[in-house]
Parts: structure tokens; sequence; C-alpha cells
């Protein structure tokens, strides 16, 4: 054996030989690192840059459209298409069997649009689809893999999409299942097609933003900006980076509000039903600050009516007799004439001078000799039309200039696509001015007027002669705060002095309220309404008529201006009792919803005050707001839910039993009882209109099927 | 200073590497692990971490108070082991083909770890054995021991067996078993690898599968892969297509080559986004990313350092078991990080070796402490001037107790 001391020497010699071999190793290490890091560094950084898709834009969150009161009247949402991946690697075919009717079912109870049968063999079509490819290629032949059967199921939403991804299969994961989605934008409007023309739409492609209506008018708006993003494949998925993110649209609150819009839409159908009519418009703006309450223009469908084209802002039919006003007050305004000058309309048909046409009225009261007033009143075409040729007949100029000055020029509104007044002129070197043209203009004839610039006329009218532009948007909006309120603008101080601002009133008051007037059908007993009728030959060459009523209400203290407009009704046509009963409705309701416009007239009734109207319901809350308003009625009812019934004097409540496996009866509630009654019931709620419950499509006391739909109806 | 050297006793400049090594570890893994903190806190793993390291100073303080032929002992780890990895293999969970790991209170026990420290320890004790009796039973005893433990290592981590072979081999070179029979036995040993690689190409790799050997199909591919690749680059310039395969090189060749001489700073790193095991097999690549040539060259340095300081302390060594334990303990680090280093420049085959002390994983960080530990409490007591330091603290002790 060798001594101690050689032995450690020559385990340290040895030690010192793995020393030099790792220090090679510990050479290399740097070397090669330099060598990738130097040398070859260019191209690695190449590489990795090439692997990386630069300035991916990222959309930005387009901005809400609210309405006056918050509901929210247009909104983004996700919205997803299902794909399979037959091909993914972690699908079990014993798996996929086993729950393949399983899901079918839990689909069709998710979206019962299409039968279990449907979703079951479509799934499996695609997976056959896959095994016939994977046969050609097991043959050796060339088959094609296809990665994206797209499903034949509705686009979800993103919960319906989470409850997909919990059916039985579908929860196992995009590799064991090869379930995946794309997703899009919509765009939605929670209040379906109220004030749709106004609200706007926009074009399919997301990106390209507002097509018309308010969406278009604040497209720069609502669009925000969108940000950059690179994306970068990792492994197989290709991972996004924001690299600056998209600022989100500005949210715009509109001056619609949906109460009032509600009434006037139905308001306006009930009438273009009853008299056939092809479509019609209706507008109801605040007097003092000239926002538009409801725009409507519903036009005929196959399937009912649908919001059409904004005749509110565009159509430039002639206004018709409504326009007469614009001539009396001219006529007053330049002192031509005096509000109890007569004039002799003949046995109500009149020849022009020098021309071939004769000129008719609709009604003849008395010996035909009218005030000017009178010629108002009964809407007297050779009345308005004579004086009007007595007054201007030498300087039409000054009439057509005076129609002008008043207003009736482009207002700039914020609805793209509006149109501007047409109004004849006399110095035009380019249209013939005929001699009969300040004949037909006084009566509103030779001229197209848009319904909207008719209204504002009449709204400064009841503003006492203030004109305000008609506004559409309240304030923009960023994130909940308010960055611009829009301000009442002014288009003309004073269209005419106060004192034939009163005369005119005094007019239109008697249209509606006086003896014989046109406007007789627009009289109310609760709201006093003020205003002038309107029917004229449609110009466009299909013949027909547009009735027309514009107004405002209450007359003594005006808060809203109004005018509809009927197209082709069905029937002899008549503004004043065509239209006038729709001005009439919407402004007895919008009285009726506890606006200002209640307070002018609560005094009517207060002698025998009035029940109020009490939905079904819960009876808790019931019972406490009825308790608080003072309203009597019986309190012996204990049941969790209850129906009322009002007598003279008092509300009458009992018990209505709501069983949990029995569809609840509904009928009467109001909405949100309705809803947390079917729901706690198990069923899904389809749900239209506003009020209390009219109707329930599952009928009450039957057998309830968990997941079903039930579509209730409010009015 | 003093108090500070009263606790953390032995080789200051293994003390010194220890704690830059800790440093880096921390701010690299804290900078790599950000894919791992998606799904849950940012925190999370890098306290979890640095809670691992701290254990592990622990572990070093306890050991290097111990004297070194206390660590005989460690041969009674040896059939711990073995029983270890066959629990393993049969309840272990299984990444990638493999089944490395299994689960004890909430910690994923790995054995191949172990091993490492106790096979170096039986070896060191064995190789004085036969130093003392010069009886070839304690060569073949080294060699049985070697073969069982790698040979059950192998089945699930190919690199790591490989390693603790080679690091028993070099330690019996080293520990003066003659050359003539480390030869023979590396001629056989050679011929059995040739004849396994062999196999790998010829038998169907449906076979291996059937006999559990699922990892054959994933050395034969990384083994084609080494060879492939590197024909590849110098054939077509800049025609790369990022495969599967040489996703992991090549992710890892872009952390280099974006790292440059001074590196982007710890933090911007891009690359642990895309390399998957970047907190642990290709750390190196982020700390190159991060901290350029530079850094890498300093962390390399520290283990050079760790090899060189080992030896010193080796020589100091009177008797043969803490010398060879002392050299054993350097030479299994030195040799994991530069595997590990090498993987990440791409020198050699993509196995998965953790940088030690640096990667994240608590076995490695353990183990790596435990040879740390060792090698300081050699540096204490088997040391004359060592020894007259410690015997000097025992009695300010003693003084400090009297008072």
């Amino acid at each position: 054996m060798e001594p101690e001391n050689i032995i450690h020497k020559k385990i340290q010699r040895n030690y010192l030989f793995v020393a030099l071999f790792f220090a090679c190793i510990a050479i290399a290490i740097p070397v090669r690192a330099f060598y990738t890091a130097i040398i070859e560094g260019q191209r690695w950084k190449e590489f990795a840059e090439s692997r990386i898709q630069k300035n991916i834009s990222v959309s930005a969150p387009r901005g809400n459209i609210y309405s006056c009161n918050g509901e929210l009247m247009a909104t983004s949402e996700n919205s997803y298409r299902l794909f399979m991946d037959f091909w993914a690697e972690g699908i079990d075919s014993a798996v996929f069997k086993k729950y393949l009717h399983p899901l079918a079912v839990e689909l069709n109870r998710l979206l019962p649009s299409k039968p279990v049968s449907h979703y079951e063999s479509n799934i499996l079509a695609g997976w056959n689809q896959k095994e016939n490819a994977l046969k050609q290629i097991k043959a050796g032949k060339k088959a094609v893999k296809n990665r994206e059967y797209r499903l034949d199921i509705e686009e979800v939403n993103y919960l319906q999409l989470k409850e997909i991804r919990s059916m039985p299969f579908f929860r196992l994961g995009r590799n064991k299942t090869g379930l995946y989605t794309s997703s899009q934008v919509l765009r939605t409007n929670p209040y379906g097609t109220l004030a749709l023309r106004t609200i706007g739409s926009i074009y399919g492609e997301f990106d390209k933003g507002g097509k018309n209506g308010l969406e278009l008018g604040y497209d720069s708006l609502l669009r925000g900006k969108n940000g950059l993003a690179t994306s970068q494949k990792i492994e197989s998925t290709m991972i996004q980076k924001i690299e600056k993110a998209p600022v989100s649209g500005y949210d715009i609150v509109s001056t619609i509000d949906v109460n009032i819009q509600d009434i006037t839409e139905r308001a306006l159908i009930e009438k273009l039903q009853e008299y056939g009519a092809e479509s019609g418009t209706a507008v109801v703006m605040e007097v003092s600050t000239g926002e538009i309450k409801a725009i409507t223009n519903m036009g005929k469908h196959k399937d009912g009516w649908r919001e059409t084209k904004n005749y509110a802002v565009s159509d430039l039919s002639p206004p018709g007799s409504t326009f007469k006003v614009v001539s009396m007050m001219l006529m007053l305004e330049d002192g031509l004439i005096k509000p109890y000058d007569t004039v002799d309309t003949g046995g109500g048909s009149y020849n022009l001078p020098r021309s071939k046409f004769t000129i008719t009225d609709a009604v003849r009261v008395g010996d035909g000799i009218y005030t000017a007033s009178q010629s108002i009143q009964y809407s007297s075409n050779i009345g308005v039309g004579k004086l009007t040729v007595k007054a201007y007949g030498n300087q039409p100029e000054k009439y057509v200039e005076g129609i002008k000055k008043t207003g009736f020029t482009d207002m700039h509104l914020e609805i793209p696509g509006y149109a501007v007044p047409v109004i004849p002129d006399p110095k035009d070197p380019d249209r013939y001015w005929s001699g009969t043209d300040l004949f037909n203009m006084s009566y509103g004839y030779s001229t197209g007027i848009p319904p909207i610039y008719t209204l504002t006329f009449y709204n400064a009218i009841a503003n006492g002669g203030k004109m305000v532009k008609p506004r559409f948007v309240q304030s923009i909006m960023d994130g909940g705060q308010v960055i611009e309120r829009k301000k009442t603008e002014v288009i003309n101080k004073h269209i005419c002095s106060e004192q034939n601002i009163a005369c005119i009133r005094a007019m239109l008051d008697s249209v509606v309220n006086g003896s014989r007037g046109t406007g007789a059908k627009a009289r109310s007993e609760t709201v006093r309404i003020a205003g002038k009728t309107g029917t004229a030959k449609l110009q466009d060459g299909n013949g027909g008529h547009q009735v027309t009523f514009c107004g405002y209400f209450p007359a003594n203290a005006p808060q809203y201006s109004c005018i509809v407009v009927l197209r082709r009704p069905q029937g002899s046509p008549g503004g004043g009792y065509m239209a006038g009963p729709v001005v009439k409705r919407i402004a007895e309701e919008i009285s009726g919803l506890g606006t200002n416009v209640r307070d002018v007239f609560a005094a009517v009734d207060t002698a025998a005050p009035k029940l109020p109207a009490v939905k079904s319901g819960l009876f808790k809350p019931i019972r406490y707001a009825m308790k608080k308003l003072d309203v009597d009625f019986n309190n012996d009812s204990s049941g969790q839910w209850v129906s009322t019934r009002s007598t003279e004097d008092k509300i009458v409540v009992n018990d209505r039993k709501i069983d949990g496996n029995l569809v609840p009866n509904v009928i009467g509630m109001g909405a949100s009882d309705a809803v947390f009654a079917l729901e706690s019931a198990g069923l899904r709620v389809s749900l239209a209109g506003r009020g209390a419950v009219t109707s329930q499509s599952l009928t009450a006391g039957t057998q309830v099927q968990k997941g079903n739909t039930i579509a209730i109806h409010l009015q | 200073m003093e108090a500070i050297g009263k606790i953390f006793r032995g080789d200051r400049i293994i003390w010194m590497i220890f704690l830059f090594l800790c440093i880096i570890s921390i701010v690299e893994v804290y900078s790599a692990s950000s894919t791992l903190t998606y799904k849950t806190d940012y925190y999370k793993p890098i306290v979890k971490h640095t809670l691992f390291l701290f254990l592990g100073t622990v572990i070093v303080l306890i050991l290097h108070s111990l004297q070194p032929k206390f660590f005989a002992v460690l041969i009674l780890g040896i059939p711990v082991v073995w029983l270890l990895l066959v629990i393993t293999k049969v309840l272990g969970s299984t990444v990638n083909e493999a089944t490395r790991t299994f689960a004890i209170a909430g910690f994923n026990i790995q054995p191949s770890e172990y091993a490492k420290l106790f096979l170096i320890g039986a070896t060191a004790f064995f190789l004085e054995r036969y130093k003392v009796t010069q009886k070839d039973v304690f060569y073949r005893l080294i060699i049985g021991i070697a073969v069982i433990t790698c040979a059950l290592i192998m089945i699930d981590n190919f690199s790591t067996a490989f390693i603790l072979f080679a690091v028993v081999i070099i330690m019996m070179f080293i520990g003066q078993i003659p050359v003539r029979k480390l030869l023979l036995f590396a001629g056989a040993c050679t011929v059995a690898g040739g004849l396994f690689a062999a196999s790998l190409f010829a038998v169907p790799e449906a076979s291996f599968e059937k006999a559990g050997l699922k990892r054959a199909v994933v050395w034969k591919k990384r083994l084609i892969n080494f060879v492939e690749n590197d024909d590849a680059k110098d054939s077509k310039e800049n025609t790369l297509v990022l495969t599967k395969d040489n996703y992991q090189v090549t992710m890892g060749k872009i952390a280099v080559a974006r790292g440059g001489i001074i590196g982007v700073f710890p933090g911007n790193g891009q690359q642990r986004d895309f390399l998957p095991q970047a907190y642990s097999d290709f750390i190196y690549a982020i700390i190159l990313e991060e901290t350029g040539l530079a850094g890498g060259l300093f962390v390399l340095i520290l283990y050079i350092v760790l090899f060189i300081r080992a030896g010193i302390i080796a020589q100091r060594c009177s008797r043969v078991f803490p010398k060879l334990l002392v050299m054993g303990s350097a030479i299994m680090i030195v040799t994991q990080a530069l595997v590990n280093m090498a993987v990440a420049v791409d020198l050699i085959p993509v196995t998965g070796q953790p940088l030690p002390l640096v990667s994240r994983g608590i076995n490695s960080t353990l183990i790596t402490c435990a040879f740390i530990g060792i090698i300081l409490s050699v540096s204490r007591f088997e040391n004359e001037k060592g020894i007259a330091v410690e015997s000097q603290i025992e009695k300010d002790f003693d003084a400090a107790a009297a008072r």
C-alpha cells in the first residue's frame, strides 16, 4: 500500500484532471453563447421579430345610446358562433358517443328553436365527416381535414355560451371535445324598434360604424379609438399583447323618453291600422328646450308595423294646411291684415284668376264670409289664399323672404340625411315663378317641408315666439361622467311680436276647441290642445294624400308640441279626424305619466279623487304602497301573491295561489313581479310591451316543464 | 460582523458563492416564473421559492455544524432512495411521459435528486474503505449500488441517471480505482449503451409503449433532433421552421441573442413567456437574456470558483472520506450547472437538469444546500487553521457563558 500522503497527492492530481476537463466545457459555454448572441444574434432576433404580428387593431368598445331616463337604447354585445374540431387530440370516441344524446337534449333545452334530433344529427354529421376522412387517409388517399366544423346552432350570447360549456361532453373542454367559438360584436337595441330610425343602426361589419340615425350622426364619438396589439404564436396558440389600449367610445344620452316614445308609437299605429295607411310619422318635442321626446316613423310590413325611413326629418311632401299658419303669421307681422279682416270665400270654390285652376274648400261654414281667424279655424284654402295674394300679390319675394327668415332654412339637424325645406323663390333664375305659386304656397303647396320643420315652427308659437332647434341628444358621457351637456339652440328669438303670437295661438285654439273647427277631433276633456290640421295631395305621382295634425298642449301653458302625419290613409282624407285623435291620445297619455303636465291639470278632479291603478303581484310591496298613499283596501289577505281589482272607492285584494310546480297566473302583474313569479317556477321569460301582463303563452295551472320559455305580453 | 461569523462558520468564499447564487436565483426565478403567476397571485411562486431557499439555508447551517465523519450515515439513505424510486414509479404523477415525482404533504418528492446526495456519500465512503482495505469488494459494491440506483432512475430520467453515473465514475477515478478497471467497465458500458441506442431505432415505438418505456420514444426524438438540427442550420439560412422539437432550443437562442453583452436587465425578458421551463431547465437562457453575456459569465465563474475552492478545502483534508465527499459534492453541483448551461446555449441536447441553487424546485434546492452544508462542514473541521478558529470561537462562547 502506498503511503497516505502519496494517495492524497494522487487524489488531488486526478481532481485537477477533472478540473481541466470541466474548464474546457466552461470555456465552450460562453464561447457558444457569444457566437449565438453576437455572430448569429441578428438572425435570431429577426426570426423572433418575424413571429410577431404587429399593429393589429383592437376594436374599441362602442359607446351606448341611452334614453333621457337612462334606459339603454343601443348597446354592443358579443355573440358567439360555435365550431367543433373533431380532429382535436383529446376526443374519445366512446365518450363522444355516450354523451351525444344528453348533449343534444341540453342544447334543445337552452335553444328550443330546433329539436333534439336536429342537434344530434348535426353534431354526428361532423363526426362522420372526420371518420370518413380518417378512413381515406388510412387507405392512403388524400382527404380534407376539416378542423372547423360549424355547428348548426344559432349564435349565442355570453351567458348562453357559458351554459353550453357546462353541458355534458362540452364541459370536458377544448382539447377533449374540439368545441371552440368565434365571436363577433353585435349591436343590440334592448327596446326593440322603439325610435329605431332615430337611434339608428350600424353596419354589419362592426368597424364600419354607424349607418344611419344618431349611430351615424355621433359615430365619431361613439366609436372610440381602436388600440394596437401585437400577436405572437406561443406553441400552437396565438397570444395577443395589447401595446396601446383601445379607448372606449363615449355614451350618448338621447332626448328620447321611452315612455313618451312608447305612447306615441302605439297611438300612431292604432290609427295607421284603423285607416289602413301606408306609413306614418309622429314627433313629440319639448316646447322650451326643443328636445325630441319621441320620434317614430312607422311603415307597413308583411308582419305588422315597423320603423321605416325617417320621414320626420327627410320627407319633402307639401305640408298642406298646417302651412296656412305661416302665411297668416307673416301677414299679421307685416301689418298687412288684422285678425278680424274678412274674406269672401264664395261658394267654397274659386277659380284662380288667369289660370285654369279651381280651388275648393273642404267645409263651408255660414255664408262663407270669414274673418282671417276663421279662415284658419275652418281651414279655408280660398280664404287664406285670397288674403295672401291680396297682401303679397305685388311683392311675393317679401312673402318668401319672410318664410325663410322665420326659420325654414337648414337647421343642421343631428340626424344625417335630414332634408332642407324646398321653398320656391321668385328671385330664383332657375325656376319659373308662376302666377299661381303664391296662392298655392299660402295654403301649403308648391313647397316641400319635412314634418320636423313644421313642428319646429309650431313649437316656436307654443314657446312664445322663440324658435328653438329640435335636439336629439341631451348629453355626451364618458364612463358615467357627463363631458358635454347639449344646450338649447335658438334659431329665431322672435318669429313675430308677442301680440301676434297671442293672435295665432287664439286661432290654433279655435281650430280644436272652437265651434266647427277642423281639429275638433283632437279636443280633449283633460288636456287642452291647440293646433292645425292639414291634408295635402302627395306629389310623388302615386296619388293619395297625407294628413297632418300639428299642435301643442296644454294650450294655455304649452309643454309639448307634437306633429302626426299619416300617409295615404284609406277613405276620405282629413287631418282633423285622422291625425287629430292621435295627438289627442298622445297628449292625454303623456299628461297621465306624472310629468309636469299633470300639475297643470291636477286641479280638474280634486273633488272625487281617483284610485290609482294597482297591479297584481307580491302583496307586501303593494300593501306598503297603498298604505303610504292612503288608498282604501281590504287588509285581510294573507298570501304572498295577490290579485287586485278596483271598485268605486277601494281596491279589493284577493289571494292568488302560486304553486311551485304549476305555471303561475301572472295576468295583471307588473313586469318585475311576473318575471319573479315565473322564474321562481323554473321558467324562462320572454317579455314584450310595458304596463301590466295581459296575456301569457303557457296556460296558468298547467304543469311546469323546467326551463321552458313563456312569453308574456304587457300593456 | 463577528456575530455573523459565529453563525455562518466555515469557508467564507463558499458562503459568498451561496449568497450570490441565492440572490440571482430569487431575482431570475421571480422574473422567469411569470408564466406560473397568471393562475395564482403574483407573489405566490416567488414567496414559495424564497421559502425553499430559506429552508435550504437552515439545512446548510445544520449540516455545517456536524462533524464530517457523521456523513458516513449517508450510505443508509441508499435503500430509502431505492424504495422511494419504486414508490414513485407506482404512485407518481406523470409529466411528459415521465414519472419523476410523487406528492407527500403538498410537496412533490423527486427521489432522483436525493439519490444524488446519498450515492455520492456512499461512493466516498466505500472508496475510503477500498483505499484502507484494497479489497475489490468495495469497488464492486460501488458499481453495484450505482448501477441499481441509476437503472431505477433511468426509466424515467435518463439524463440524471447518466450524469449521476458519470459522477460516480469520475469519483472512482479520483478515488484511485485503477484506470484499467475503469476502462474495462467503461468499455462494457459503452457497448451496452450502443446496443441500447441501436435498439431505440430497431424496435418499433409501439413495443416500447407496451413495455411501459414510453420515454424511449422521447429519447429517440431528442437524439435525432440534436443530430439533425445542426445539419439543417448550416445548410439553409433563414429558412428555420419552428417545430415542436426545435422549439425550446430556438427560443433559448432567441433569449441569448436578445441578451447580447449586457442584457435587457432583469424583468425585461420576453422569452420566459415562450420557454416552457424558463424558471428551471432554461433559466440560464433567461439569465443570458436579462443580464447578457456578462451576467452569464459571472454565474459560470461562481460555479468555477466553487469547484476550485472545494479542491482547496479537499486538499486540506487529512482523511480520504471527507476529501472525496467534498470533491464529489463539488463535481455533482458543477456537472449539473455545466449541463444546464450547455443545454441553454445548445451545446448538448435538451435535458432537464436544473441549475443548482438557481433553478426553481424544492428537491434540487434542498439537495444542493445539503452539498454546500457538507462542503462547509469539511472546511470547518478538516482544516488545521479552521479548527484553531473553531476552538477560539468555542472559547469565546465559554467565556461569555462564564460571565
